[in-house]
C-alpha cells in the first residue's frame, strides 16, 4: 500500500513538472565574442530567462566561429542564433529557413551601428584614393570587416585589393594596429573606434546604419507557438526604462541586456544587397 | 594474581611514558617543520617581491626613464587638443614592444599618471585612461608628492597589486609618473612555483577592494569581523587564470566549516601576523601558513595563506593510535584469557570426573575397546547385559561376545579403521550372553585417536534392544495380519497426524482415485482436501470436529472426491483417533476409504424414481379431482335444472288460477282507476311469469336435434328474458343492435340459444363489481352468413389463456364453471356450419363473434337474385 501510495505521490509531482522538464532542450548559439567560459556566464541568466518564458529547456551551444553557427542551423542543430548582420544575411544567402526575431539595442537604446575607417591622425590619410596601405580589418565575418570597409573604399574610388590587408581580430585590436603603427588604416566599428580616439585614432569614413545583432529563428526547428513565445518575451523588457527589468538582465551578455525591438529581414537588405556585389575572401569566395 | 597485576601497572606506565614521549616529539617535530616551513614562505616571498622591484626597477630605467619616452611624455604632458592625443598614440607606440616583452615577468600593467594623478595612458587598455587615482590609488599620491619611487602593496580598481611608482623626471621637471604593477594573484603563482612541497596550495585572502571580481561587500565584512569566508577562494569567472585555486579549492571548501570553528586560528587571524599552526581536519594533519600582507603604508591588508596536507605526520600519528591501541588490546586479551585458562583447567577436571561417573552410571552400556578389539573399559550397565564382569571381558575380544554370523557382517571396528577421522557408525547386531542366549544391541561407535592422530580404538554405546526386537517383531506379524485384512476389504488407509498435517495413504487409496501413491507425492493432510469436493469437506471437518471434541468416537463420512479422469467418486471415510496429545489434542487418526460410488449411484437413480413416481401421482390426483369436482358441478346443474323444470310445471297451474281468478275480479267488478291499474298490472305480472316458466321448460327440454328456421332477434329476446335479473344484479347494461331484416338462420334452437346463453352469461361474469354494458350485436355478412357479437366491457382475457379457452375444462372461474361452456359452444357452432371467434384486450374487454351459414333456399334465392340482377 505504502509503495502505491509513494507512486500515485511521485506520479501526481510529475503531472505538477513543468513540461520543458521533459521536452527536447532549445539549443542556442550566442556570438562568440570571448572564450567559451565567459560566453556560457554571460548568457546562462538569459537562457533561463528564455525557459521560464517558452517553459522549455534552453541549452547553450557553443560555437568558435560564425560559419559553425551558420552550418549548424543549416543541419538544423541550432535553434536559435545570435547573430551580426553579415552572418545573418550570409545564412539567408544560404536558402536556410530562417527568420530575424528580435534586434538588440545598445546601452545608448539604439539598435544600429556604423562601421568607420580610421587612420592615425599625424599621418594625413583621406579616403580618396587609397592605395598600396596595410589596412587592418577586425575578422572575415564581422559586418565591419572586409564587406563595409570594400565598400566604403569602393564608394571613394578605391578597393582593398589595391592595399593590403590583415585580420587582427577584434575591433580593438585593429584601432591598435594603427596607433602602433602597424597598420596605415583600420576597419571597425564606430563607437570602438571613438574610444581610440584619445590616442590619435581618426575615422574618415563612416558607413550608413546597419542593424544590431540579430536574433535569429530555425523555422524548420521550432513551431510558430513557441518563436512567437520567445519573442514575446524578449520584446517584454524594457530594461533602459524599467529599473526592474534592468535588474533582471544586468548580467547578461553585453549584445542582449539592453532590451529588443521586433525586426525582419528586410532591415538586413543592405547587407543582403552588398553581398551581392562583394565577394570576401574565405567566405563567399 | 600479583604478578599479573604488576604487569598491568607496569604496561600502563610505559605506555604513558611512551605516549608522552611520542606526542612531546611529535610536538616538537611540528613546530621545527612550521618552523621551518614558515621561514622557506617567508623567504620566498620576500625575495619574490625583492626580484620583482629589481626587475621592475631595471624596466624603468632600461625602457621607460629614457630621453625619447620622457620627450614624449612631456609632449602629452604640455600638448593639448588633437596633438596630445597624436603623443599619446605615439607614447604608446614608443613602449609597446618592451611593454609586451617584459610584461610577464615585470607586471602586467604599466601606467602613466599626470602629476595631478589622472591617468594618463595605461596599458594594456589604453583607451580607459583619463581617471583620477587621488583617492584610489595611495601608491601613486605618494610618489608624485614625494617624487621618490614608493614600492608596496597597493588596491587598485580592478586588481590588488605589489606596484612600483616611479616619478618621471624630464629636463628637471616632474612631468609623470610611472606605476608597473605585478597582481598579486602573479605573487603568489610565483610563490606556488617556488616553493618545493607540492602539498602546498596558496590562496590570498584579503580585507579590502575587489581581490578577486567576486569579494563582493558581504564577503569583505566578514573578513573583517575575523571570519573566514569560503567565497574568499572561489574564483569561478576566469578558472584559467586561476587554475591552480580552481584545482585548490575543491580540497579546501570541504574544510572550511572547521576552519571557521578553529578558535586558535581566529585568534591567530586577528594578531595580523605571520603565523602557521597545525590543524586536525577530518582525522588528517593540515599545516597553514598566515603570510601577512601590508600595504606601502605597513598596514594590515590580508593574508598570503599556504596550506597543506602533512602527509607523513597524519601517517605517523596513524600508526602510532595504532599501535597503542594494538597494544593495548594484546594486554587485554592476555589478562582475559589469563583467567580463561585458569577457568578452563578447573572446567577439564570437574568435566572428567562427570564423565567417568556418567560413564559409570549410564542406564546403556558403554564400552572402550583397542585397535584388536579387546575390551579396555567397561561400564557395569554392559557387564549385566552380556553376563560377564569387567575382569572376565578385559581378557576378551568384542568378537567373542558377538553372534558368530554378525561378526564380519557387522563389523564396526573394521569399518572405523577404513574410514576417515572422526566418523561415526551405528548397527544393530546380536550379542551371546554369558548364559548362550541372544541379546540384540544397537551400538554406536566412533573412533579414538592418538595425540598424532592415528586410530587407537573405539568406543561404543549399545543399548539393549531385545525387548523391543521382540515387539518389533510382534507388531509386524500383527501389521501383516492387518494388512492381509485391508486387503481383503479393498480399502484405502490412511493415516494422519493432526497437529502437523502429515498423513500417510496406501496404495488402494491412491488407486480409488486413479492415482499411483508415487503420482500423489508429497503427500499430507492437503492431498485429502485438494481432492475432496469442497460441501463434503465442510460435512467433513464438522464431524471431525465433533470426533475431536469426543462428542463422537469414530469420525464416517461420505465425501465425494475428485477422480484422476475427471469425475466425483463416492468415498465412505471412516476413522479413529488412536492417540492423543498430553494437553487432549488429537495426535494421530487412522481411518479407511471405501469406494461407494455404485452405491451412491443406485441410491440416486432409486431417489429419482421415486420422486418422478410421487410427482406423477400428485399430479394425476390433482386432474382427478379436478374433473370430479367439475362432474359434481355438471351434475348439480343438471338436478337444478330439472328441478327447476318441474318446479316451473308445478307453478303453471296455479298461476293459471290466480289469472282467471284476476280476470274474473276485473270483469265483475267495478274498480276505481286506480285498482284497475294494480289489477291490470298484476295480470301483466301474471302473464310474464307464465311466459318466463314456459321459456324455463322450453330450455330445459331435451334437444331434439331438428333443424328449423331459427329467428335470432326472437331467441336473444328470450335470453334476455330470463337472465334479466341477473344480468341487472351484475349491473350490466345491455345494448342491443339487430336489425329489423335480419334473416332468419337454419339450425338446432335449443343449441344456437345454449351457446348465446352461455356467451352473455360469461360476459356478464367478465363485468366487474362496478358493472358495465354488453353489446349485442347481429347483421347479415356477405350473403351465405349472419354474424352475431356479444362484446363486453369486462376484465378481458389473458392472451396466455385466448388460446385454451375452447378446451374442455378450462375455466378461469374455479369451482363456480364447468369449463365445458366454450368447449360445447364451439362444438355446436362447428356443427353449425358456422365458426367462433374472440378478440380480448386484458382490462378492456371481449367480443365473441359467431358466424353462422343462411339457410340454403335462402343463399340459392339470393344467388339468383343475382344472377337475375
Amino acid at each position: 500500500m505504502r509503495d502505491r501510495h509513494f507512486f500515485l505521490l511521485f506520479a501526481f509531482f510529475l503531472l505538477l513538472q513543468p513540461t520543458f522538464a521533459t521536452a527536447a532542450p532549445l539549443r542556442f548559439a550566442p556570438l562568440p565574442i570571448y572564450n567559451e567560459a565567459r560566453i556560457r556566464q554571460d548568457y546562462y541568466p538569459f537562457t533561463q530567462y528564455l525557459e521560464r518564458g517558452v517553459q522549455q529547456a534552453v541549452e547553450i551551444v557553443y560555437r568558435s566561429d560564425c560559419q559553425d553557427i551558420i552550418a549548424g542551423l543549416g543541419a538544423d542543430e541550432i535553434d536559435l542564433a545570435l547573430l551580426g548582420p553579415l552572418p545573418f544575411a550570409l545564412a539567408l544567402k544560404q536558402g536556410y529557413n530562417i527568420s530575424a526575431l528580435v534586434q538588440f539595442l545598445n546601452s545608448a537604446g539604439q539598435s544600429t551601428y556604423t562601421c568607420s575607417v580610421g587612420v592615425f591622425a599625424a599621418n594625413n590619410l583621406s579616403m580618396t584614393h587609397l592605395k598600396n596601405q596595410q589596412i587592418a580589418l577586425t575578422q572575415p565575418y564581422s559586418t565591419c570587416g572586409f564587406l563595409m570597409v570594400e565598400h566604403l573604399l569602393n564608394q571613394h574610388g578605391s578597393t582593398l585589393a589595391d592595399n593590403q590587408f590583415e585580420y587582427s581580430g577584434t575591433h580593438s585590436g585593429s584601432a591598435l594596429q594603427v596607433i602602433t603603427g602597424k597598420a596605415s588604416v583600420c576597419g571597425l566599428k564606430t563607437s570602438i573606434g571613438k574610444s581610440f580616439h584619445s590616442l590619435g585614432l581618426d575615422l574618415i569614413a563612416e558607413s550608413d546604419v546597419i542593424p544590431s545583432v540579430v536574433l535569429v529563428v530555425n523555422q524548420r526547428t521550432l513551431s510558430p507557438a513557441t518563436i512567437a513565445s520567445i519573442k514575446k518575451h524578449l520584446l517584454a523588457l524594457q530594461p533602459l526604462e524599467n529599473q526592474e527589468d534592468a535588474l533582471l538582465t544586468k548580467k547578461w551578455g553585453k549584445l542582449v541586456r539592453y532590451g529588443a525591438i521586433q525586426t525582419n529581414a528586410e532591415n538586413y537588405k543592405f547587407i543582403t544587397d552588398l553581398l551581392h556585389r562583394i565577394d570576401i575572401p574565405g567566405v563567399t569566395q | 594474581m600479583k604478578i599479573w597485576g604488576n604487569l598491568l601497572l607496569i604496561y600502563i606506565l610505559a605506555l604513558v611514558a611512551g605516549g608522552y614521549l611520542f606526542y612531546t616529539t611529535l610536538d616538537h617535530f611540528q613546530q621545527q617543520s612550521l618552523t621551518l616551513r614558515t621561514a622557506r614562505v617567508q623567504t620566498t616571498y620576500a625575495s619574490i617581491l625583492q626580484s620583482n622591484r629589481l626587475l621592475a626597477d631595471t624596466f624603468f630605467n632600461e625602457a621607460l626613464n629614457r630621453e625619447e619616452i620622457l620627450a614624449l611624455v612631456a609632449k602629452v604632458v604640455h600638448s593639448d587638443g588633437d596633438q596630445r592625443r597624436i603623443q599619446r598614440g605615439l607614447l604608446y607606440r614608443s613602449i609597446y614592444a618592451a611593454y609586451q616583452r617584459n610584461k610577464i615577468n615585470v607586471g602586467q600593467i604599466v601606467h602613466f599618471h599626470f602629476p595631478n594623478n589622472f591617468s594618463m595612458l595605461r596599458m594594456p587598455w589604453p583607451q580607459k585612461s583619463g581617471d583620477d587615482l587621488s583617492t584610489l590609488r595611495k601608491s601613486i599620491v605618494l610618489a608624485n608628492a614625494t617624487l621618490s619611487p614608493v614600492h608596496g602593496f597597493a588596491i587598485g580598481k580592478g586588481k590588488h597589486a605589489y606596484r612600483h611608482v616611479y616619478p618621471l623626471i624630464y629636463h628637471g621637471e616632474h612631468i609623470a609618473s610611472v606605476e608597473v604593477s605585478q597582481p598579486y594573484y602573479q605573487i603568489r603563482n610565483r610563490i606556488q612555483q617556488l616553493e618545493i612541497d607540492s602539498t602546498l596550495q596558496f590562496v590570498v585572502f584579503h580585507d579590502k577592494g575587489q581581490l578577486t571580481q567576486i569579494i563582493d561587500q558581504k564577503i569583505e565584512k566578514n573578513y573583517i569581523t575575523g571570519e573566514l569566508h569560503q567565497n574568499l577562494i572561489r574564483y569561478k569567472y576566469a578558472p584559467d587564470r586561476w587554475g591552480d585555486t580552481a584545482k585548490f579549492q575543491d580540497k579546501l571548501l570541504p574544510l572550511f566549516p572547521q576552519l571557521k570553528a578553529n578558535k586558535q586560528l581566529q585568534s591567530n587571524i586577528s594578531l595580523q601576523q605571520d603565523f602557521s599552526q597545525y590543524l586536525n581536519l577530518n582525522g588528517k594533519i593540515y599545516f597553514v601558513i598566515f603570510k601577512a600582507i601590508t600595504n606601502i603604508s605597513d598596514q594590515h591588508v590580508g593574508y598570503l595563506v599556504g596550506i597543506g596536507l602533512d602527509a607523513q605526520i597524519t601517517q605517523l600519528t596513524k600508526h602510532m593510535r595504532g599501535f597503542f591501541i594494538g597494544t593495548s588490546l594484546v594486554f587485554l586479551l592476555i589478562l582475559v584469557y589469563r583467567g580463561r585458562l585458569q577457568t578452563a583447567l578447573q572446567r577439564k577436571k570437574e568435566n572428567e570426573q562427570r564423565l567417568q561417573s556418567i560413564f559409570d552410571n549410564r542406564l546403556v552400556g558403554t564400552v572402550e575397546i583397542d585397535v584388536d578389539g579387546h575390551f579396555r573399559r567397561v561400564n557395569p550397565r554392559y557387564e549385566s547385559m552380556l553376563g560377564y564382569s569387567r575382569d572376565e571381558l578385559q581378557t576378551m575380544t568384542f568378537y567373542d561376545v558377538t553372534y558368530p554370523e554378525d561378526r564380519e557382517a557387522k563389523d564396526l571396528l573394521k569399518k572405523l579403521k577404513n574410514s576417515e577421522k572422526n566418523q561415526t557408525f551405528q548397527d544393530t547386531k546380536r550379542y551371546i550372553h554369558k548364559d548362550g542366549s541372544f541379546v540384540w544391541v544397537n551400538i554406536s561407535v566412533a573412533g579414538i585417536y592418538n595425540h598424532s592422530g592415528q586410530f587407537a580404538g573405539a568406543r561404543g554405546v549399545v543399548m539393549d534392544i531385545t525387548e523391543l526386537k521382540q515387539i518389533e517383531s510382534d507388531l509386524l506379524k500383527e501389521r501383516q495380519r492387518l494388512t492381509a485384512i485391508v486387503e481383503g476389504t479393498n480399502a484405502g488407509t490412511w493415516e494422519w497426524n493432526v497437529q502437523t498435517g502429515e498423513a500417510v495413504f496406501n496404495e488402494r487409496w491412491a488407486d480409488l482415485i486413479g492415482y499411483t501413491l508415487a503420482e500423489l507425492s508429497p503427500v499430507s493432510i492437503d492431498t485429502w482436501m485438494k481432492l475432496t469436493h469442497p460441501d463434503d469437506l465442510k460435512v467433513s471437518a464438522a464431524l471431525l470436529e465433533k470426533n475431536f471434541s469426543r462428542e463422537l468416537d469414530y469420525y464416517e463420512c461420505e465425501a465425494r472426491m475428485r477422480h484422476k479422469n475427471g469425475d466425483w467418486i463416492w468415498v465412505l471415510d471412516r476413522g479413529k483417533i488412536s492417540h492423543w496429545t498430553k494437553d487432549g489434542k488429537p495426535l494421530k487418526m487412522f481411518g479407511t476409504h471405501q469406494d461407494i460410488s455404485a452405491q451412491k449411484k443406485a441410491e440416486v437413480a432409486l431417489q429419482k424414481a421415486h420422486d418422478e413416481l410421487e410427482q406423477r401421482v400428485m399430479e394425476r390426483t390433482s386432474a382427478l379431482k379436478q374433473t370430479h369436482d367439475q362432474l359434481l358441478h355438471a351434475e348439480k346443474l343438471s338436478v337444478i335444472g330439472r328441478f327447476s323444470a318441474s318446479i316451473s310445471h308445478e307453478f303453471n297451474n296455479p298461476l293459471c288460477g290466480v289469472t282467471n281468478v284476476i280476470k274474473g275480479i276485473k270483469a265483475r267488478t267495478q274498480l276505481g282507476e286506480e285498482d284497475q291499474e294494480l289489477v291490470a298490472l298484476a295480470l301483466h305480472e301474471c302473464e310474464r311469469m307464465k311466459n318466463l316458466l314456459a321459456n324455463l321448460q322450453q330450455f330445459n327440454k331435451p334437444t331434439t336435434d331438428r333443424r328449423e328456421i331459427i329467428r335470432v332477434a326472437q331467441i336473444i329476446d328470450d335470453i334476455l328474458l330470463l337472465i334479466k335479473k341477473e344480468l341487472k344484479n351484475k349491473q350490466a347494461q345491455v345494448v342491443k343492435t339487430i336489425p329489423a331484416n335480419l334473416p332468419e338462420i337454419w339450425g338446432i334452437p335449443d343449441q344456437i340459444k345454449q351457446v348465446l346463453i352461455n356467451l352473455i352469461g360469461n360476459a356478464g361474469d367478465a363485468l366487474g363489481p362496478e358493472g358495465g354494458t354488453i353489446t349485442i350485436s347481429a347483421a347479415p355478412s356477405g350473403r351465405k352468413n349472419i354474424t352475431i357479437s356479444i362484446e363486453d366491457t369486462g376484465s378481458g382475457i389473458d392472451s396466455t389463456h385466448l388460446k385454451q379457452i375452447f378446451e374442455p375444462f378450462f375455466t378461469t372461474k374455479a369451482i363456480k364453471g364447468t369449463g365445458l361452456g366454450l368447449s360445447v359452444s364451439y362444438g355446436i357452432i362447428k356443427s353449425h356450419g358456422g365458426d367462433i371467434d374472440v378478440q380480448s384486450e386484458l382490462g378492456k374487454g371481449t367480443t365473441f363473434t359467431l358466424t353462422l351459414p343462411l339457410p340454403i333456399e335462402k343463399r340459392q334465392a339470393d344467388d339468383s337474385k343475382d344472377s337475375r340482377g
